[in-house]
C-alpha cells in the first residue's frame, strides 16, 4: 500500500508549491535579507518628478470611478468628474467666478426668447484618433444621453426638445422652456466620439473602461483599484500641457493619502480640518484653503407635528451654537450660513440677519410655543415629546461630527435630537418614502445657485410657503444675471425668516498640493480646470 | 473513495445553490437599490429611481428576477455591473488574482511561523520562552488590524522608508516582479499577524495535549531523538487540530481582507465586496458569493482529504 510520505516533507511540498504558483510571492525569509535602497525606487519617496519629458503630477483620491466615460458622469462625484474632465471637453467651461468660457464652442447665440442655443465650434479640437470634433458628436452626446437606456445623468440635459447639426460646426440646441443655468450646466457636459461610440449600448460598452477623447490628457491605462494613468496630448486644440504625465491613484485610506503626501508620492490631495495639524507641518506641502459654495442644513419632515411651528424651527435654530461647530467641527474652515446660500455664491446675500448661539432665547421661544419641560428634561406638548432623528449620510463623518455638538447643544434646551447614520442606498429610499422626522445633508449648487425644486411646493420635506413658490418662478423667468440676484437675495431674507430648513454651515475645501507644483487656480466645481497650465518644477 | 467523491460533489453543488440563493434573497430584501447611487444625491428623484429600477428589471418579481439570473448563469453571462458599467464578470476577475496571491502568502507565512512558534512554546512549556510566544500571541490577536496595518507603515514606510506604504506595485513598474513582492511585504504581514497568533495558540494546545500521552513516553523511552519524536509522533497526532484550524483560516483569508485591503490600497475583492453592497450592485455581489462559495468549499474540501491522509483511520465514510 503506497505510504504517504512524512509531514514534515509534505507541508515543505505544500509550501514550494503554493510560492512556485503565486506570481509574486517570495519565500518569507528572503526581503529581510535585501538592501532595499538600490532597486526600489517605490521604497524611497518620489518627489515630484522633475522638469522635462519625465514630469509627472500624482493625484490622490479615496474613491475609484465607476466609469470613465462622460456619459456615466456622476454629477460632481470626485473621482468620477477628474478623469473626465481631463480626458473629455465640453461645450463651453464654468471659470472660477462662475462667468462661462468659451471651450468646444468658441462663441453662441442665444434667442431673444432664451429657447434658442446656437454654437459655434472650433474647428481645431481633435479626438485622441485624429479626427475632428463636430457638431455631429455634440448631437450623438446629448442624444444619448437623454436616451433611457444609457442611464445617463441627464442633469443639465434634460430640459432640451431638440438639438440639431445644420454643418460641421454649428450645434443648435433648443430648449423646452426658458432655463437661465442651461449654458453653465448643460454646456458643462462631456462630449464623446459619435464615430466610435454610434452603436454601443453605453451602459455596456468598453469605452467606460478605455475612453477616446479629445482632452488635455490621453488615457494611458487604468489598472482596477490601483491608478488611471494619463499622458499629455500634445495636439490640444488649446495648447499642450506642461505636465508631461498625470496619475490618479486610488487610496481607499485617508492616513495613506497623508503619508504618501508627506513622501512626495502623492502631489495632490483633499484633506480635512483635522488633518491641517500634521499637513501644515510639512515644508513640501502647500494647503489651499478654498471657500465653495456648498452648505449643509437639516431639512425637517413637515408632516411631523413639531416642525409645523416657525416658533419651534428658530428655537431649534438658536439653541444650536453653530459658531463652536464651524470652530469644533470644521476647525474654523468654514463659516454659518443663515439661509440657503454659501458667501462664495454670486447670489448670496451678506445683509441676512444673524441668529447667535442663544439658548435663553431658545427656551423662551419654546415655552411660549407650548412646548414644556417633561419629567426627563425633554420638551412635550399634549402629549409629543420634543424628540427627533436626523438621517445622515454613512459617509459624512462632519456632518456627523456637527450633529453631536448640535445634540449637546438641544440636550440643554429640552429638545432631543438623535443621529441616524444609513447608507446611501437605504437614504435614498427613507428619503423618497418620506420615512423620517430630519435628514441632514450638504447641498451643492455647483452651476447655478437656483434651487427651486427644493424649496417650492411639491419639494421632498413637503415645505410650502406661497411667497416662496413665487420668487422661485421669478428667478427662473429671465437669464439676466443682474436681474436674478435681487430676487435670489429676497428668496433667502424669506426663508430665512420662516426657518425653512435648519440651516447650519458651509465648508472650505483643503487641497494640499506639492509645494513645487505651480498654476493652481482655486475653482468651486473642476478644481483642475487649468491643469493644463500648471508647472512641475 | 469514488462515493466518498461523487457524495462530496453533490454536497458542494447543494451548498452552493444554497448560498447563491439565499444571498439573492438577502440582497433584495435590503433596503434602497442601486438608483440612489447611480443618480447621485442631488439628481435622484422617485421618477427616476423607478425608470433605472425598471430598465434593471428590478421591478420584476422576485422568482422571476431569479429565474432570469439562474438561466444567464447557466449559459456564463454573469450579468453587467450597475456601477462599473462593464460585465460583472470581469470587474471580479480582475480583482481575484491579488487577493489570492494575498491571501495564500499570509497564510503560508502565520501557518509556517504560527506552527513553529507554537510547537516550540509547548515542548518548553513553563520556560521563559513559552511565556514570551504565548504572550505575543494574545497580544498579535487582540491587535486591531487596522491600527497594525497604520503602524506597520508609518514605521517602515514613512519612518524608516524602506518598504511601500500602499499599492500593489509601483506606477509605472508593472512588470517588475521584485517590484510586486516588495509591496506584498507589510500587507502580507498585517494580514498574517491575527492569523498566526490564533495558529501559534492552537498549536501549542493541541501539542500540549499530545506530549501528554503514553505513546510519546514509550518512543522517548524507545531512544529515539527528541526531534523525531516531536515531528514523526507529536506533531502528526496534533495534526488535526491543528490542520482544522488551518484550512478555517485559509478560507478567510481567500475572502479578502477588507480591512487590510483598503489600508494598503490592496484592488482585491474584500473590498470590492464592501463597495458594492454599499452600491446595491448586485450583479458583481452574485459572482463575489459564487467565487467566494468557491473558494470556501475548495478549501473545506482540501481540509478534509488532508485530514483523511493525516489519520488513514478516519476512512471515506
Amino acid at each position: 500500500m503506497f505510504r504517504p510520505p512524512s509531514l514534515f516533507a509534505a507541508l515543505l511540498s505544500l509550501l514550494l508549491i503554493v510560492v512556485a504558483c503565486a506570481p509574486a510571492a517570495p519565500p518569507a525569509a528572503k526581503p529581510a535579507e535585501q538592501k532595499p535602497a538600490a532597486a526600489q525606487p517605490a521604497a524611497t519617496g518620489q518627489p515630484a518628478a522633475k522638469t522635462g519629458a519625465a514630469a509627472q503630477f500624482v493625484i490622490g483620491s479615496l474613491e475609484e470611478p465607476g466609469s470613465l466615460s462622460p456619459l456615466a458622469d456622476l454629477p460632481h462625484h470626485f473621482p468620477e468628474h477628474v478623469p473626465q474632465t481631463l480626458m473629455f471637453d465640453s461645450l463651453i467651461q464654468v471659470l472660477p467666478d462662475g462667468a462661462v468660457g468659451p471651450k468646444l464652442a468658441e462663441k453662441w447665440d442665444i434667442s431673444p426668447d432664451g429657447l434658442t442655443y446656437t454654437f459655434t465650434l472650433t474647428d481645431k479640437a481633435m479626438w485622441w484618433d485624429g479626427k475632428p470634433v463636430t457638431a455631429e458628436d455634440v448631437k450623438f452626446t446629448i442624444e444619448t444621453a437623454l436616451r433611457p437606456e444609457s442611464r445617463s445623468s441627464t442633469e443639465g440635459l434634460d430640459t432640451i426638445a431638440s438639438v440639431d447639426a445644420p454643418d460641421a460646426r454649428t450645434v443648435k440646441i433648443v430648449l423646452k422652456r426658458l432655463v437661465p443655468m442651461f449654458l453653465a450646466q448643460g454646456g458643462s457636459r462631456g462630449i464623446v466620439p459619435k464615430h466610435l461610440l454610434a452603436n454601443e449600448d453605453m451602459s455596456k460598452s468598453e469605452f467606460n473602461k478605455k475612453p477616446v477623447g479629445s482632452g488635455p490628457y490621453k488615457f494611458v491605462s487604468w489598472t482596477p483599484g490601483q491608478a488611471i494613468v494619463m499622458e499629455a496630448n500634445p495636439t490640444y486644440f488649446l495648447g499642450a500641457p506642461s505636465i508631461q504625465r498625470v496619475v490618479f491613484k486610488i487610496l481607499p485610506d485617508q492616513n495613506v493619502i497623508l503619508t504618501q503626501l508627506r513622501s512626495g508620492e502623492l502631489h495632490y490631495g483633499l484633506i480635512t480640518p483635522k488633518d491641517l495639524k500634521p499637513v501644515e507641518s510639512i515644508t513640501s506641502i502647500k494647503v489651499y484653503d478654498v471657500p465653495t459654495l456648498r452648505f449643509f442644513d437639516i431639512s425637517p419632515n413637515y408632516a411631523r407635528p413639531f416642525f409645523a411651528d416657525q416658533k419651534v424651527r428658530e428655537a431649534i435654530l438658536f439653541g444650536i451654537d453653530r459658531q463652536g461647530i464651524v470652530d469644533k467641527a470644521l476647525l474654523g474652515k468654514g463659516a454659518v450660513v443663515e439661509s440657503n446660500a454659501a458667501p462664495t455664491s454670486w447670489a448670496y446675500n451678506p445683509e441676512l440677519p444673524k441668529r447667535a448661539y442663544d439658548p435663553a432665547k431658545a427656551k423662551a421661544l419654546l415655552d411660549g410655543a407650548g412646548w414644556l419641560p417633561g419629567a426627563d428634561g425633554i420638551r412635550t406638548k399634549d402629549g409629543t415629546r420634543l424628540s427627533f432623528g436626523v438621517m445622515i449620510n454613512s459617509y459624512d463623518r462632519t456632518l456627523e461630527q456637527a450633529l453631536v455638538v448640535a445634540q449637546q447643544n438641544l440636550k440643554d434646551v429640552g429638545v432631543d435630537l438623535s443621529i441616524d447614520r444609513v447608507e446611501p442606498g437605504v437614504f435614498g429610499s427613507r428619503r423618497g418614502k418620506k420615512e423620517y422626522d430630519a435628514l441632514a445633508r450638504i447641498w451643492n449648487p455647483v452651476y447655478d445657485p437656483d434651487q427651486a425644486g427644493l424649496i417650492r411646493t411639491g419639494n421632498f420635506y413637503s415645505y410650502s410657503n406661497p411667497e416662496v413658490d413665487k420668487l422661485a418662478a421669478d428667478a427662473l423667468a429671465t437669464s439676466n444675471q443682474a436681474a436674478r440676484k435681487p430676487i435670489y437675495q429676497q428668496l433667502q431674507t424669506v426663508l430665512a425668516a420662516d426657518v425653512a430648513r435648519l440651516w447650519l454651515y458651509t465648508e472650505n475645501e483643503l487641497h494640499a498640493v506639492s509645494a513645487n507644483v505651480s498654476g493652481m487656480q482655486p475653482h468651486p466645481v473642476n478644481y483642475f480646470w487649468n491643469l493644463r497650465a500648471w508647472k512641475v518644477q | 473513495m469514488l462515493a466518498f467523491a461523487v457524495r462530496r460533489t453533490g454536497q458542494i453543488a447543494l451548498t452552493l445553490l444554497l448560498l447563491l440563493l439565499g444571498t439573492f434573497a438577502v440582497l433584495r430584501a435590503a433596503p434602497g437599490g442601486p438608483a440612489p447611487v447611480l443618480l447621485g444625491a442631488d439628481y435622484w428623484s422617485p421618477e427616476r429611481e423607478a425608470a433605472i429600477n425598471e430598465s434593471l428589471g428590478l421591478d420584476r418579481p422576485l422568482p422571476v428576477q431569479l429565474v432570469l439570473w439562474g438561466r444567464a448563469v447557466l449559459v456564463g453571462d454573469f450579468g453587467y455591473s450597475y456601477f462599473h458599467r462593464r460585465p460583472a464578470a470581469d470587474v471580479v476577475a480582475e480583482r481575484i488574482a491579488p487577493t489570492l496571491v494575498l491571501g495564500l502568502v499570509a497564510w503560508v507565512l502565520s501557518l509556517v511561523v504560527g506552527v513553529g512558534l507554537g510547537m516550540l512554546a509547548a515542548h518548553r512549556q513553563g520556560s521563559l520562552l513559552d511565556r514570551a510566544i504565548s504572550a505575543c500571541g494574545v497580544l498579535a490577536l487582540s491587535t486591531p488590524t487596522f491600527w497594525l496595518g497604520i503602524v506597520l507603515i508609518v514605521v517602515f514606510a514613512a519612518w524608516l522608508n524602506v518598504l511601500p506604504s500602499a499599492g500593489l506595485v509601483t506606477i509605472g513598474n508593472e512588470d517588475s516582479l521584485a517590484d510586486k513582492a516588495w509591496h506584498l511585504i507589510l500587507p502580507a504581514l498585517t494580514l498574517a499577524a491575527a492569523n498566526g497568533a490564533t495558529l501559534v495558540l492552537y498549536t501549542r494546545a493541541a501539542t500540549l495535549e499530545v506530549l501528554g500521552a503514553d505513546f510519546v513516553r514509550t518512543a522517548h523511552a524507545k531512544g529515539l531523538g527528541r526531534r523525531i519524536v516531536a515531528l514523526r509522533h507529536v506533531l502528526r497526532n496534533a495534526a488535526i487540530p491543528i490542520a482544522t484550524v488551518a484550512g478555517l483560516s485559509l478560507a478567510h483569508l481567500l475572502e479578502g481582507s477588507l480591512v487590510v485591503e483598503t489600508v494598503f490600497a490592496w484592488p482585491g475583492i474584500g473590498h470590492l465586496t464592501v463597495s458594492s453592497v454599499a452600491r446595491r450592485d448586485f450583479p458583481v455581489l452574485m459572482v463575489i458569493a459564487l467565487v467566494v462559495g468557491c473558494i470556501v468549499v475548495a478549501t473545506t474540501f482540501l481540509t478534509d482529504v488532508v485530514y483523511r491522509w493525516l489519520d488513514p483511520r478516519l476512512g471515506y465514510e
